[in-house]
């Protein structure tokens, strides 16, 4: 009990976040943690809503959302459309895709299908 | 902030938490019970007191109807509390008689009773904090001199305490609420089985009252009225239901009633015992004991559960100051939202606590204590006034909306409630009438100033947000004029070389620079020739002559060019200190916003590396353009078009969403603008824009040679200079955090609203 309490007041914030994001990613079934997602599998992946980016330039366009789950940072891009009816700051999002490579510290995956879900927070 | 500010803050309020923790700050209602009822629960410790204090007046005989008159305050807290029930289900969001009368009954009932409320707050904190101060002093005569400094004290304590979060002034403050309510109910328990017996007279029992009123209506009405005090703090609930856990209606509900059940059996504890044991309380001799201790002196002889009353009743009255710190700032960042109030009353602090509001209040009740020389008597006069408005309007409320919506049952409610609002209203014009003198007028008059405060923040607001829509100042043509730059050099140093690169790469065409300096212009000529030095003439003010200089190139140019200047500063330490003492510039720059369409660049480098003559005018060969984007407005796209001239290497729109409810719309309406560039918006999670700025501009890596970041900011220029205060917080933050950044380059784009 003590070394949680401890490991409360030394936490840096940003640790304590990514503690409460991995605990709500945990209680999600059938997915898997962002760091532990090898490069080309197949799999099922969750987290909080962290960066939305639109790209509304001529041609195709793209969707671009970075997912948080406390482990790491997942890149889903959707290419050929600029709107993905939904998506807000805070809300969780489950994405299912063949994941790509490891560009830099995100894992990006293409086009992947999507289920929105209430976030960590409730709302 | 520097790491030594940082490390003060933290140790003070704690480290920071992630908005994501909003729901871990949700209060359950066993703590929510005290959080909320620390002020009706403490208005037991002196109800009874006041209303003998008007009955002894007419005698024994009028100490005879103590009983009667607290049963009849006791149904009044009953019809209010179940008109309050209907309104926590009926409005979960909160802000209690301001939404009740805003919504059914129009603006300026629901301004009447935001300002009520919002005063009534200060007030809490102002007369709870005095009283125990007061009965801390009384306790121990040579503390008495040092009073204002004990409740500065006392409110710098429970200010910082509701700093480090709800749930954490929460669970402090329980433990003596708690303890109250057990010690009050000690008391009334043993009282009862003492009187058994036959009752044990109070010390002040069968004292000489002599008659100096007549027993008439009126001094009953007058003696109810001062009763009632002990309704004070029983809208707290139902301002406060966002702080309850899920489901949050439904615990604030079952909350209000445990606290009326505590509250109404506490009274009338208190006042049959009172009555019993015989009390007597007038208002000469001064130093009795308050009605509370004597009966506690009665029922348990001075033993150490004496005591352990007299101790807990002074704790309650300064916490009772705790329930309007909950209050206070929610009921500010709802009246922000609907913009009544400043944007920042909205903004959440590092620990998801309303910071702003907190300051605010213990600023104004320092300030109301100050100005009353922590007098008790002459502040509890302007109590009560402010409850009873919000009583009055918000069950008035409950009525219309039952007629207009007719919810099942409405009739009967609708009937309680308006009964409610009708001895509410009564009791109101009593104690206006009979308190008016003594200081109640304070309040009165200082309603319609808040009224007004709050009406004319929000109509500066509605201008602002149609001034912003304006079709026919639109920026729509999407092929933006050209960019002049004008580049004020200060001497040649690494800050100028940078601005000449810079300003290179952007407008090699029209390019000049102007200087306060001749002894440099030999200098310049020989390093620059290719850019026009104009000398200013000496005397006068530096900024007016700099303006007409601009204002002159500004006529020879078309309305869809830009004219930028471009200040190179060079900041010797990584301190902020720097930009104080350089007041000069920043004095200029500030000016110069003014300036109908000249938009100011600051480039500062933070040391001088070298002399003239190795200086090597580069420029950079990648200019990033971030534009800083609260919404999407003329403004913004301004701001976007300013971002093409400046030949960048990409072009993105950056938003902080603090929020995150917005985010999707945000982006929705950037699509229907059909803005061709790409919008990014990312979560702030600690609330705190510069951190979270100064990590993105990180990832461009810019050196300031070969890599710049150049961030866009869109500022709104009020013509009235205090409305000023109301915009552009968040691009002071900004461009103070961004100075310190290597490479990194600040452009305010200034958008002129008109009156």
């Amino acid at each position: 009990m003590f070394d949680r309490l401890i490991e409360k007041f030394t936490q840096t914030p940003e640790a304590t976040r990514a503690t409460n994001l991995k605990e709500w990613a945990d209680s999600i079934p059938e997915t898997i943690r962002i760091k532990d997602i090898a490069p080309r599998c197949g799999c099922r992946a969750v987290g909080v809503i962290q960066k939305i980016r639109i790209d509304p330039r001529a041609g195709t366009g793209s969707v671009e959302v970075t997912l948080d789950d406390g482990t790491g940072r997942l890149l889903a891009r959707w290419l050929g459309r600029s709107k993905l009816n939904g998506i807000a700051l805070g809300k969780g999002l489950e994405v299912e895709a063949t994941a790509g490579d490891h560009a830099g510290d995100e894992l990006v995956v293409l086009n992947p299908s999507y289920r929105l879900m209430p976030g960590p927070d409730g709302g | 902030m520097s790491t030594t500010a940082d490390a003060v803050k933290r140790l003070l309020v704690g480290s920071p938490k992630s908005s994501g923790e909003l729901e871990h700050t949700l209060l359950p209602k066993v703590i929510a019970l005290p959080v909320f009822s620390s002020d009706p629960l403490s208005s037991n410790a002196y109800a009874t007191q006041e209303a003998l204090l008007v009955l002894a007046l007419a005698g024994a005989a009028g100490l005879n109807l103590i009983l009667p008159i607290s049963i009849a305050v006791a149904t009044l807290l009953v019809i209010v509390v179940t008109s309050y029930r209907q309104t926590v289900r009926a409005y979960p969001l909160g802000g209690g008689a301001y939404r009740v009368a805003h919504e059914n009954l129009g603006m300026y009932p629901g301004l009447l009773a935001a300002s009520a409320l919002l005063i009534d707050y200060i007030l809490t904190v102002a007369v709870s904090i005095t009283a125990g101060v007061e009965a801390i002093t009384s306790a121990s005569e040579a503390l008495h001199e040092h009073r204002l400094g004990l409740a500065f004290l006392f409110i710098a304590f429970v200010t910082l305490v509701n700093l480090r979060g709800v749930r954490e002034s929460g669970t402090l403050f329980a433990i003596p609420t708690y303890g109250f309510v057990l010690s009050i109910y000690l008391m009334i328990g043993t009282g009862i089985v003492r009187c058994l017996g036959g009752c044990p007279l109070a010390e002040s029992a069968g004292r000489d009252l002599p008659v100096a009123a007549a027993l008439g209506p009126l001094l009953v009405l007058k003696a109810f009225a001062a009763g009632t005090t002990a309704l004070t703090g029983v809208e707290a609930i139902a301002d406060g239901v966002p702080a309850f856990r899920y489901p949050q209606s439904k615990n604030a509900a079952t909350t209000l009633t445990a606290m009326a059940a505590l509250s109404i059996s506490m009274f009338l504890g208190i006042s049959w015992l009172a009555d019993h044991t015989g009390v007597i309380y007038t208002a000469l001799p001064l130093g009795q004991r308050s009605v509370v201790a004597q009966v506690a002196l009665a029922v348990f002889g001075g033993g150490p559960l004496f005591y352990v009353i007299q101790i807990m009743s002074a704790a309650i009255l300064i916490l009772a100051a705790n329930t309007a710190y909950q209050d206070f700032p929610r009921l500010s960042s709802i009246l922000a939202q609907d913009r009544y109030l400043p944007r920042q009353f909205m903004n959440r602090g590092d620990r998801l606590v309303f910071s702003n509001g907190i300051v605010i209040l213990a600023l104004l009740a320092a300030m109301l204590i100050y100005i009353f020389d922590a007098n008790l008597t002459r502040l509890i006069q302007l109590y009560l006034v402010g409850v009873f408005i919000s009583f009055t309007l918000s069950q008035t409320g409950m009525v219309i909306r039952g007629r207009r919506l007719k919810p099942p049952g409405w009739k009967r409610t609708a009937m309680i409630s308006g009964f409610g609002a009708f001895v509410t209203g009564a009791v109101l014009i009593v104690i206006t009438y009979t308190k008016f003198p003594e200081g109640a007028w304070v309040v009165i008059a200082a309603i319609p100033f808040a009224i007004y405060g709050m009406r004319s923040v929000n109509r500066h607001y509605q201008e602002v947000g149609r001034e912003l829509r304006r079709p026919d100042r639109r920026p729509t043509d999407r092929r933006p004029g050209n960019q002049h730059m004008v580049i004020l050099a200060d001497g040649i140093n690494l800050a100028t070389a940078r601005a000449v690169g810079y300003a290179t790469s952007v407008a090699s065409s029209d390019l000049e620079a102007v200087t306060f300096d001749p002894s440099s212009s030999d200098a310049w000529r020989r390093a620059i020739p290719d850019i026009p030095l104009h000398v200013m003439r000496p005397g006068g003010s530096r900024t007016g002559s700099l303006r007409a200089y601009l204002r002159a190139k500004r006529r020879e140019l078309t309305p869809n060019d830009f004219l930028t200047l471009l200040v190179p500063e060079v900041l010797t330490s990584r301190s902020l200190l720097e930009v104080l003492k350089n007041l000069g510039l920043t004095r200029l720059k500030a000016s110069l916003l003014d300036e109908p369409d000249v938009q100011v660049m600051d480039l500062p480098i933070t040391e001088d590396k070298g002399d003239h003559a190795s200086l090597e005018i580069q420029q950079p060969l990648r200019n990033h353009v971030c534009v800083l984007v609260s919404g999407v407005h003329n403004a913004t796209l301004q701001a976007m078009e300013f971002a093409e001239t400046l030949r960048p290497t990409d072009i993105r729109a950056i938003n902080f969403g603090l929020d995150p409810s917005s985010s999707e719309r945000l982006g929705d309406q950037w699509l229907e603008h059909g803005i061709p560039h790409p919008l990014e918006i990312e979560d702030s999670p600690f609330r705190d824009i510069g951190s979270s700025l100064t990590h993105y501009v990180r990832q461009f890596k810019a050196d300031g040679t070969k890599r710049v970041v150049t961030i866009v900011i869109p500022e709104f220029i009020t013509p009235k200079r205090r409305h000023r205060l109301l915009h552009n917080q968040t691009a002071l933050t900004v461009k103070s955090r961004m100075l310190l950044e290597e490479g990194v380059v600040v452009v305010s784009v200034p958008y002129h609203l008109h009156d």
